[in-house]
């Protein structure tokens, strides 16, 4: 009979789709929105039209089994448990119906499960009715069963394909069990594999434990899922996990008891859970955050003591129940908060959070001794009106302390001070979870700030193979600028600085070439030498050292850098040896080689006496050679060093002159900074003149020598003109401008920006 | 006098962080700060002394004998005047400003008064945060009149300036010895050597004076009455503490308490006579002695024969690790407080289980034992570890020349603790072995409770070396030094109290608890705090490290 | 190593040496004793100017009168209620002519009074658990 209303009902369905084809299609979404609105009211009436579930009762193992066989019972376990789950899919398909994995659960999962489900439909709906016998709810859930059938027929027809595409298959994989593990109705895990032992809420006991351990997991792992979906995305699985915790939660529930107030669901947890689908559809704010705080706060509690009864199955209905309402409030608004789905919490939603929490609060109590009165039971929701709490905290003489009013015939009690006591203490306990919650958040931020900074660092290393086509990202990226120092646009500010220490710096110096930087304290010298050795990230610009970007690959193009910095500021209490072999430990160069050039430049630089001594006892000259030392025992491509004349004996400079030409001549860069005019003169082969963060000027020394100029001369005449009616923060945007110079030399004249010369012209006004 | 105030104002601001005074709301932070630590040592003292006076400790009369006070005072007054010394004789003679300071244009005795001054402020500050509102609990205890409150203060005030000028006249021997014992290696080992044996001397001492039966609550009477001997012994022999103590808080004549008397005002002119001779002395020894002692000085070790070396190739991290090791074991400060604490745990481990072992313990006594044992070796190791948590701020100026080699963050941060890593396992591992052999505890329990400290110590070290390269303050060592005291620091000191804490309730926990395998349960929480901190420090290490300061 | 840790670890040695002592202490069965705190006599009464008196009929063709002293004592979970022992004091004979000697007034260990020779005498119950209850009842023999 079941089967013949089964068919009718598709049939039905299936005609008036053929017969009305183009109105339906043109008003699909309606259409559907309509059916799901159909499958909701008769699945409503079909779940509390009977009195819950024989599963309830039975175990596919058990010697009580009322079916023909253990499979058959089973079989009938898993089909209700898969009804369930398609049920809730299928009522949630209409509004969702943009999204990949509805379709594919729809078209995939509903349709099998409604088979299956019309296979053995006998046998579910005997579960429900304990007859093999005809009545409405076999009958109701012949046409739940038909309308999933239709619908998830219907997206198949739309998709044209039966399986999963192949780049939404991971997410299918990914949520299918999540589908199913939520919709698990309290009874299956009971029906399929008996009690499995035994469970005590008192004393962390193994499964109360367990069922701890699950409610942390749930949370870990569906926000690991679901982290990286979007907002709309998320806020659907949410609904979704809601609404079948919900169905889970009234497994049991009839007509009749809705009828008995005491049994009404007025307990915070299972009224939360309630207002959970409420909040996921609708967002309201402020019922979010009442269950943020007040309802995670008390299932949290409530997890740590149960107050279901004691000794019952380990997997009994009850305890179940008990665990997939609270895990359900404990774990959804917490997703929800820290996917993104409703905002982080401040001060007042809290606030707000704890004046609902009052309201519902007074509700209860009055409800409490209201329904007590009237029923002449004792009606405890939220435990405001029982001794449970204060037997827990010893404190029942509390319960002696009442007030007691006249309400018509009725008598209503108060424990006041109790209810008092208990409101202040729970609304503290919020308060407590949301230092928490805080903290959490702290750590979370945390987490996502390196996580986001990791992957901007593996997508510029992908940018960076992909834009100079290489495989690795350890690779020579960029072959033009081999053999070369080349900087370009480079601009840096520290912190928040409102200027910039150099702006716009385009700097090339090719190999075999010694290059001065000259410029007066604070002109940007030493900036521009650690952001080339990777000690400060630059602001803009890129760096690269022979074909290597500083800031992208900066291991490799650190290996190619020997830095001599401007202070000493060498482990003082190494040797100098020891300090050398450490830098070359960092550089990988072979004892041999290490030998070989440590001979050779402790020959050079007269330090073979004094290298087995701690750094700490070395005079200033000698910590500089050591330095010079540790930058050249890995034949740096660049060598570069920060004044590293200043304040060294004749003697030294020679030497350390010497070592600078010899490195340049095998083929090398040498870059250095100085005061010293006359050691430039000496060494350089170009000049680098640096005002402001600009490069002002940059000359050859042989043309300037060739003119019969001085370097001094030039330097003094350069900054001299530079001064004359030139503001110090020349123009940010414009692209540098090389005016000709006498025979080959080049002047850097920054053009003025707007804001500069209104910023003269008020300088004017004010004089 | 002029020259004296710029001097002091000059020292002050270095050394002190005095820009509060400039900004009316950062003044009342601070004098709030103030208060609320005021407040809580108070509270603090005054539960501690409720309770000796509640279990009638020190004597059956329901109140609380002055006495105790004197002793507090004496312990105070010994603890003060050590530091004060030790921190005067640096500050005086062997601070690096000395050099600036003795080109000013001021005579020595205003330099030395000057600095004096300055440290005074200090010393002053430290009373204020704990003498005074011990004191001041006392007082309240005591119920004393209004009055005896006002009195506290400006007497322990006062008697902070005899504190300083009697440290300050003490630091100048204290200075030679130093120098000494510089100058003269073998003096300085013997010197430790010495101090190491009394150490060990006085801890075997105490051993010795345990009883074979510690029965807190049948002998009670017995205990108490001890007490109550030798405080009537230090009263009678350490007099001049007892009479100070009087003179503080008054005396008690059986029936009343008198608060100012004949000796009272007798005590308080030699008081104020002890600081003008002390002042006077201080003012001679620093005209005619100052300026030739704090001369700078430069230690010239270059006459010394340098053994040749050789060369020798290491992996890069392998390098890292033993070079990095070298540095900080040479560094002396550091060297020193380890291996103070390498001594110092076990023998901790030594004391306290002697006492444990002469308590006859049921089942969860035993548990109890276990746990504490843990929490104090865990304390003790990860609070000599504190020091990590600026072990990257404290290369300074270095740490740039570092960060310019091509190592990626990660080994060259991680190789930075291999030192503290190695240092934890010397004390954690043999203060395990004495626990198990003094507890008679199965050795692979002992394995798996010392892998379990180790397993904290070093996740705890993880997260203070995470805390300082997140966080850098490379520019408070630039100009304090190795004294400067960073918010990881303080964080780090909070951190250990709460780890080990936390690993008390954890074993204690689990032992009590029915399920099997208690310390392989405890060692798998132990590993999963590990594995999550250095996930978290390699993680951060690779996407935070450079970021942190970004000045110039 | 920080001053305030240093001065943790001093505090928390000294904690635990209390914690150990007063929670993780073997039970010795004379230390968490309940004593008994107070014995009150239970057997009927009567009064003679405001003194309560139990009377015993003393038998004078046997020769023999006796009572057993019935007595209840708290708390009720004392931890050694039987540790209790009777003493006899203030002996008056009522018939001078009859002899007597020691033996005549009697107490056993179970707290029965046996009467040889009318007599009265003051009972007492004492707490031997060390406690120190006690309580005393006339008792006449006639």
């Amino acid at each position: 009979m079941s089967y013949l209303i089964c068919l009718l009902t598709a049939a039905v369905i299936i005609a008036l789709y053929v017969v009305f084809r183009s109105w339906v299609e043109k008003h699909i979404s309606i259409v559907l929105k309509v059916l799901s609105g159909l499958l909701c009211v008769v699945f409503f009436i079909r779940y509390f039209g009977s009195k819950g579930s024989l599963l309830a009762d039975v175990a596919a193992v058990g010697a009580n089994n009322p079916f023909e066989s253990g499979f058959v019972c089973a079989m009938a376990s898993i089909c209700v448990w898969l009804e369930i789950a398609s049920i809730t899919v299928t009522e949630i398909y209409p509004y969702f119906e943009h999204r990949p994995l509805m379709h594919n659960l729809s078209k995939t999962f509903c349709l099998i499960s409604s088979v299956l489900n019309i296979v053995f439909l006998r046998w579910t709906a005997y579960t429900f009715t304990g007859s093999y016998s005809m009545d409405y709810v076999s009958a109701f859930m012949a046409v739940e069963v038909a309308i999933i059938f239709c619908m998830s027929l219907h997206t198949l027809w739309a998709d044209k394909r039966f399986l999963v595409a192949k780049g939404q298959l991971k997410d299918y994989l990914v949520f299918l069990p999540v589908v199913l593990i939520v919709s698990l109705p309290p009874y299956t895990l009971q029906s399929l594999f008996g009690n499995m032992g035994y469970y005590f809420t008192t004393g962390f006991a193994f499964y109360h434990r367990l069922y701890l351990y699950i409610a942390v997991a749930v949370f870990i792992i569906m926000y690991m899922i679901l982290r990286r979906h979007d907002r709309e995305f998320v806020r659907m699985v949410l609904l979704y996990m809601s609404l079948a915790a919900l169905v889970s939660f009234l497994y049991d529930y009839d007509f009749s008891r809705f009828a008995e107030p005491s049994l009404w669901p007025l307990h915070l947890c299972c009224a939360v859970l309630f207002v959970l689908p409420v909040v996921f559809m609708f967002r309201i704010n402020w019922l979010y955050y009442f269950t943020l705080f007040i309802g995670v706060a008390g299932a949290v509690f409530a997890m740590f003591v149960p107050n279901t009864a004691s000794e019952l199955g380990a997997l009994s209905p009850d305890v179940m129940r008990f665990w997939i309402n609270h895990i359900a409030v404990f774990a959804l608004p917490l997703l929800a908060v820290f996917t993104g789905v409703y905002e982080r919490p401040k001060v007042r939603d809290f606030l707000y959070s704890l004046i609902v929490y009052a309201a519902y609060f007074l509700v209860i109590n009055f409800v409490n001794a209201w329904f007590s009165a009237l029923y002449e039971t004792s009606v405890d929701f939220f435990f405001t009106n029982g001794t449970v709490i204060m037997s827990v905290l010893g404190a029942e003489s509390l319960k002696n302390i009442v007030w007691t009013v006249t309400l018509g015939n009725l008598e209503l009690t108060f424990m006041y001070a109790y209810q008092l006591i208990y409101l202040f203490a729970y609304a503290a306990f919020c308060a407590i979870w949301y230092g928490v919650l805080i903290w959490i958040f702290h750590a979370q931020d945390i987490y996502l700030n390196a996580e986001e900074r990791y992957r901007d660092i593996k997508v510029e290393e992908y940018a960076l193979c992909q834009q100079y086509g290489k495989k690795r990202p350890g690779d020579c990226m960029n072959e033009e600028t081999k053999d070369k120092l080349v900087i370009k646009n480079f601009s840096k500010r520290y912190g928040r600085n409102t200027f910039y220490s150099t702006h716009d710096l385009d700097i090339e110096v090719p190999s075999g070439q010694i290059c001065g930087f000259l410029g007066a304290n604070g002109a940007g010298k030493s900036t521009t030498i650690k952001c080339v050795v990777g000690i400060q990230p630059p602001t803009a610009g890129t760096i690269e050292i022979n074909g290597y970007d500083i800031a992208k690959q900066p291991a490799e193009a650190k290996a190619q850098i020997g830095y001599v910095p401007d202070h000493y500021a060498l482990y003082e209490n190494l040797t100098g040896r020891e300090y050398i072999n450490y830098v070359a430990d960092l550089y990988g160069i072979s004892k041999a080689e290490r030998d070989a050039r440590l001979d050779d430049l402790l020959e050079k630089l007269s330090m073979k006496d004094a290298i087995d001594a701690r750094i700490s006892s070395y005079s200033h000259g000698m910590k500089q050679k050591v330095a010079i030392m540790s930058a050249l025992v890995h034949n740096p491509k660049l060598w570069i060093l920060d004044e590293p004349l200043t304040g060294l004996d004749p003697n030294s400079v020679y030497e350390i002159k010497e070592c600078m030409k010899d490195h340049a001549h095998q083929g090398n860069i040498v870059f250095f900074s100085t005061h010293l005019l006359d050691v430039a003169e000496t060494v350089c082969d170009r000049v680098l003149i640096i005002k402001h963060g600009h490069i002002i000027a940059e000359v050859n020394i042989k043309d300037l020598k060739a003119q019969g100029e001085t370097l001094e001369q030039f330097y003094l005449q350069v900054i001299e003109e530079h001064n004359e009616g030139h503001s110090p923060y020349p123009d940010e945007d414009g692209p540098r401008k090389k005016t000709p110079h006498a025979g080959g030399l080049f002047f850097n004249r920054p053009k003025k920006s707007r804001q500069d010369k209104e910023a003269d012209a008020t300088d004017a006004a004010e004089k | 006098m002029d020259q004296f105030r710029t001097l002091f104002l000059m020292q002050l601001k270095e050394k002190m962080d005095i820009s509060f005074l400039k900004s009316a709301k950062r003044m009342a932070l601070k004098v709030l700060q103030f208060v609320l630590e005021f407040a809580v040592v108070c509270v603090v003292a005054y539960v501690i002394l409720w309770m000796c006076q509640y279990f009638n400790l020190f004597t059956p009369l329901g109140r609380l004998p002055v006495g105790v006070m004197s002793v507090v005072f004496a312990v105070m007054f010994l603890f003060s005047i050590i530091t004060c010394t030790v921190s005067l004789s640096k500050n005086l003679f062997q601070s690096k400003d000395n050099a600036v300071l003795f080109a000013l244009p001021a005579s020595s005795e205003t330099l030395f008064f000057s600095k004096l001054a300055v440290y005074l402020i200090n010393e002053m500050r430290r009373t204020f945060l704990f003498l005074v509102p011990v004191f001041i609990a006392y007082a309240i205890l005591a119920s004393l009149k209004w009055y005896a409150y006002i009195w506290i203060i400006v007497m322990l005030a006062i008697f902070t300036v005899f504190l300083v000028l009697f440290a300050g006249l003490l630091s100048i021997p204290i200075h030679y010895v130093v120098r000494f014992f510089n100058r003269f290696t073998a003096a300085k080992l013997i010197g430790v050597l010495v101090i190491l044996g009394l150490a060990v001397w006085f801890i075997v001492w105490i051993i010795g004076i345990i009883p074979d039966d510690v029965n807190l609550i049948k002998n009670w009477v017995a205990i108490s009455q001890t007490l109550r001997n030798a405080l009537s012994w230090f009263q009678t022999h350490l007099y001049i503490f007892y009479a100070f103590t009087l003179f503080l808080c008054g005396r008690y004549d059986g029936t009343d308490l008198i608060f100012w008397s004949k000796y009272s005002w007798a005590v308080f002119l030699i008081l104020i006579g002890c600081i003008i001779v002390l002042a006077g002395l201080n003012y001679l020894i620093s005209h005619y002695l100052y300026n030739r002692v704090a001369v700078p000085q430069y230690t010239d070790s270059g006459e010394k024969e340098n053994k040749p070396a050789r060369n020798r190739k290491r992996g890069g991290f392998a390098s890292s690790c033993v070079y990095e090791s070298l540095r900080l074991l040479r560094a002396g400060g550091v060297l020193g407080s380890t291996v103070a604490s390498i001594i110092i745990i076990p023998c901790v481990t030594v004391l306290i289980n002697t006492v444990y072992s002469a308590i006859a313990t049921r089942t969860l006594g035993d548990y109890m034992i276990v746990a504490f044992n843990v929490m104090i070796v865990l304390l003790l190791a990860t609070s000599s570890n504190v020091w990590t948590a600026s072990i990257y701020s404290r290369d300074g100026e270095s740490l740039p020349l570092r960060s310019a080699m091509p190592q990626k963050p990660f080994p060259m941060l991680f190789s930075r603790l291999a030192y503290s890593f190695f240092a934890t396992i010397l004390m954690v591992v043999p203060s395990c072995v004495i626990f198990m052999i003094m507890a008679d505890m199965a050795t692979l329990d002992g394995i798996l409770l010392a892998v379990f400290m180790l397993l904290i110590c070093f996740g705890h070290i993880l997260w203070s070396a995470e805390m300082d390269f997140t966080h850098p303050r490379i520019e408070a060592f630039k100009t304090s030094g190795a004294a400067a005291s960073t918010p990881s620091e303080a964080k780090s000191v909070v951190l250990s109290f709460i780890l080990s804490a936390v690993a008390l309730g954890l074993v204690l926990f689990f032992l009590t608890d029915t399920g099997n395998l208690p310390y392989v349960r405890v060692l798998v929480i132990a590993a999963i705090f590990l594995a999550y901190r250095f996930v978290t420090f390699w993680f951060r290490s690779r996407t935070m490290y450079g970021f942190g300061e970004d000045k110039e | 190593m920080k001053k305030s840790s240093i001065f943790l670890v001093v505090i928390i040695c000294i904690v635990s040496f209390f914690a150990i002592s007063f929670w993780g202490q073997a039970v010795d069965n004379g230390q968490f004793k309940t004593y008994i705190t107070s014995i009150t006599i239970t057997n009927d009464t009567y009064s003679i100017a405001g003194t309560d008196y139990i009377l015993v009929d003393y038998d004078a063709e046997e020769g023999f009168g006796s009572v057993i002293v019935q007595y209840d004592y708290a708390p009720d979970d004392a931890t050694d209620p039987e540790a209790v022992s009777f003493s006899l004091a203030d002996i008056n004979y009522l018939d001078e002519n009859a002899e007597h000697d020691e033996n005549s007034v009697m107490v056993s260990d179970m707290g029965e009074v046996t009467f040889l020779v009318p007599a009265s005498l003051t009972l007492t119950i004492m707490a031997t658990d060390g406690g120190g209850a006690q309580a005393s009842v006339l008792i006449i023999c006639s």
